[in-house]
C-alpha cells in the first residue's frame, strides 16, 4: 500500500469514527406525539352540560311533580325478586287542600311504561368501526373501561381504537362519546391515532355501530393540554350536546416516565347539527 | 296476619349527612326522600304534615323521590282504607337538611314489630368504572351476611343497619345468608349494578312468616371521569441505530488502523 493510500485509509477511517455517533443519533426513531395549535376550544366548551360548568357531579334529580308519576329513576335492578318499583301517584305535601278521598288506584305498570309519555329514545348500538378519510384511517373500535389505576383503558394494539363504554355511544342524543388509541408504542410503532392532531374543523369522522348504522361527525375543535390540565370532566361529560371526542397523547415524550406530557383532543358533532 | 300494635316511632333524621354527598347546588334548599314499604300484606296511606302523600302504597314497593323543602316533617302511616290520619299505625318526625337524599323505610324490627327507619343515602361521587351497592337489613330476621357471587361482602348486618360497598360495575349474583352460615335467607338475585349509579337494596319481610323479599331502587348520575388517558408508549425501539454505530465504528477503526499502521511503519524506516 502506498503512503497516499495509507493516508486516505486513515482519513476515511477517522471520518467514519466521527460519523458513527452522529448516524446513531440521526437514526433514532422519532416519538410520534404531535404538538398542535388549539382551534375553536371555545366551541368545544359550549357543548358541555351545565352540570360540568357548575362543578356538579350529578344529573338533575327533579322528582315527580304533584301529578307526575315517577319515571325511570326508580327502576329496580333487573331480576331482583319481588321488587317491581311501582310508583303510586305522589302528591306534594305543600297542597293541604288535598282531601282524604283516596286517589284512583295507582297504575300497576312498571316504571318505564307510563300512559301518554313518549317512548324513550333508542340508544345507538356500541361502535365497531371508525373511518377518518382525511388520515386514511379505517379500523376497528372495541369497548374499553377503566384500568386498575382509574385511567381510561387503551387497546394494546395500536391499530385498534377504544370506546369508553361507561359513557354514551356515538350518536346518542346527549353527552360525549369518547374514543382513544395509542399515538405510538415502543414495540409496534405509530398508531392509527398517531396523526389526529392534523384534523381541523370540517374534517369528517364516520363511526359505524354493531347494528350496521353509520353516523358522520364533523370536527369542530382541536385542543392540546399538558396532562395535569386536561378538562377530564368536560371530555367525559355524559350530558350536554351530542358529540364525539377523539383523544390521544401528544407533546414531548418523557423518557423517565415513558409517557407523553400532553393529551390532544378532537371534538366533532353529528353532521347536521 | 300479625296483629299490629299502634306504635309511635320517633325517627329523627339528623344523621351526619355531610358524609353522604350532596344534591346539585340548584337543589341546595330541598331534600329528596324515597319511601320503601317493607311491611308484608299491609297496603297503607302515608301522610306528610297532615296531607295525604302516598295513597294505597303497596308492600314491597318504592315511592319517590319526593322533593321537599328542607325542614321538619311529621310522617303518619295509616291503613290504606283509613278515612284520615287520626289513628295512625306509625308516626315519625323527619328532619330534612337541604341538599341531602334520604330513605324512609316502613318495616318490621328484628322481633317483628312495625317501625319506620330513616337512612341517609350516600350520593357522593363514585370513581370511574365503579358502582355503589347499599344493603339494608329491614327484615324480621336475625343477623345476615350479604354475598356476591357466593363470597361474603358484608358480614353480620343486623336490623336496621346497612352496609355500603363501592365495587367495580357489573352484574352480580347476590344473596343473603344467615350470618356465619351458608343458609340462604333471600335470593339469589341477579343485580345489574350500573357504573356511576348507587343501588339501594332493602331486605324486608318476616323470616318466621316466610315473607322475606328484596326491595330496591337506583340513584344514577353519580359517575366521575377517569383520571387520565394514557394513550402513548413512545417511539418504536429499533436495532438500526446500534447496527449502524457498530458497523461504522468497525469499518472506521479498521480503515484507520490499516492506514495509520502503514504510515507509522513507513516512518520508522
Amino acid at each position: 500500500m502506498s503512503r497516499r493510500q495509507a493516508a486516505t485509509s486513515l482519513a476515511t477511517g477517522l471520518a467514519l469514527i466521527v460519523a458513527a455517533p452522529l448516524v446513531w443519533w440521526a437514526t433514532q426513531p422519532e416519538p410520534a406525539g404531535q404538538t398542535v395549535s388549539s382551534v375553536n376550544a371555545a366551541v368545544a366548551e359550549e357543548l358541555m352540560s351545565s352540570a360540568v360548568t357548575s362543578g356538579e357531579s350529578r344529573e338533575s334529580v327533579a322528582g315527580p311533580t304533584a301529578s307526575d308519576p315517577a319515571t325511570g329513576r326508580t327502576a329496580a335492578p333487573s331480576d331482583t325478586t319481588g321488587s317491581a318499583a311501582d310508583i303510586p301517584a305522589a302528591t306534594a305535601p305543600a297542597a293541604p287542600t288535598e282531601t282524604a278521598v283516596p286517589a284512583p288506584p295507582p297504575s300497576t305498570a312498571t316504571a318505564p311504561t307510563q300512559t301518554g309519555s313518549a317512548p324513550p329514545p333508542v340508544e345507538p348500538a356500541p361502535p365497531v368501526r371508525i373511518e377518518v378519510p382525511a388520515l386514511g384511517v379505517d379500523t376497528t373500535v372495541v369497548p374499553v373501561g377503566v384500568d386498575e389505576n382509574g385511567l381510561m383503558e387503551i387497546p394494546h394494539d395500536v391499530g385498534t381504537v377504544g370506546w369508553y363504554r361507561f359513557g354514551p355511544a356515538p350518536g346518542t342524543g346527549t353527552g360525549s362519546a369518547v374514543l382513544s388509541g395509542h399515538v405510538d408504542d415502543y414495540r409496534q410503532g405509530v398508531g392509527v391515532f398517531g396523526r389526529i392532531g392534523d384534523l381541523g374543523p370540517g374534517d369528517v369522522v364516520r363511526v359505524s355501530d354493531e347494528s350496521g348504522v353509520a353516523r358522520e361527525f364533523s370536527v369542530v375543535s382541536r385542543e392540546e393540554w399538558s396532562k395535569g390540565d386536561v378538562p377530564m370532566d368536560r371530555l367525559f361529560d355524559r350530558g350536554g350536546s351530542s358529540r364525539l371526542v377523539l383523544i390521544t397523547c401528544g407533546g414531548s415524550f418523557n423518557s423517565d416516565t415513558l409517557g407523553y406530557n400532553d393529551n390532544i383532543a378532537i371534538t366533532a358533532v353529528p353532521v347536521g347539527t | 296476619m300479625r296483629r299490629l300494635i299502634a306504635a309511635t316511632a320517633a325517627g329523627s333524621l339528623a344523621v351526619a349527612a355531610a358524609l353522604f354527598g350532596a344534591l346539585p347546588a340548584s337543589a341546595a334548599d330541598t331534600a329528596e326522600v324515597y319511601v320503601v314499604h317493607g311491611i308484608p300484606g299491609l297496603p297503607v296511606d302515608v301522610y306528610v304534615n297532615g296531607a295525604l302523600t302516598l295513597d294505597d302504597f303497596q308492600p314491597e314497593t318504592v315511592a319517590g323521590p319526593l322533593d321537599l323543602p328542607a325542614g321538619s316533617y311529621d310522617v303518619a302511616i295509616t291503613a290504606a282504607d283509613a278515612a284520615d290520619d287520626s289513628a295512625p299505625l306509625l308516626t315519625a318526625t323527619a328532619d330534612l337538611t337541604g341538599g341531602n337524599s334520604y330513605t324512609l323505610v316502613a318495616h318490621l324490627t328484628a322481633d317483628g314489630s312495625p317501625t319506620i327507619s330513616p337512612y341517609a343515602n350516600d350520593i357522593s361521587t363514585i370513581s370511574a368504572g365503579q358502582t355503589r351497592l347499599v344493603v339494608r337489613h329491614d327484615a324480621a330476621a336475625p343477623a345476615v351476611d350479604v354475598r356476591a357471587g357466593g363470597t361474603v361482602v358484608l358480614a353480620n348486618v343486623t336490623n336496621p343497619n346497612q352496609g355500603v360497598l363501592n365495587i367495580p360495575a357489573g352484574t352480580v349474583s347476590a344473596d343473603v345468608v344467615l350470618a356465619g352460615t351458608t343458609t340462604v335467607a333471600i335470593g339469589p338475585a341477579s343485580l345489574n349494578l350500573a357504573e356511576g349509579s348507587a343501588t339501594f337494596v332493602h331486605a324486608v319481610g318476616s323470616a318466621a312468616d316466610g315473607t322475606l323479599a328484596l326491595v330496591s331502587f337506583v340513584i344514577p348520575g353519580l359517575h366521575s371521569a377517569p383520571g387520565g388517558v394514557p394513550a402513548g408508549n413512545g417511539p418504536a425501539e429499533s436495532s438500526v441505530p446500534m447496527i449502524a454505530l457498530v458497523v461504522l465504528l468497525t469499518v472506521g477503526l479498521t480503515a484507520a488502523g490499516i492506514g495509520g499502521r502503514r504510515l507509522l511503519l513507513d516512518h520508522s524506516h
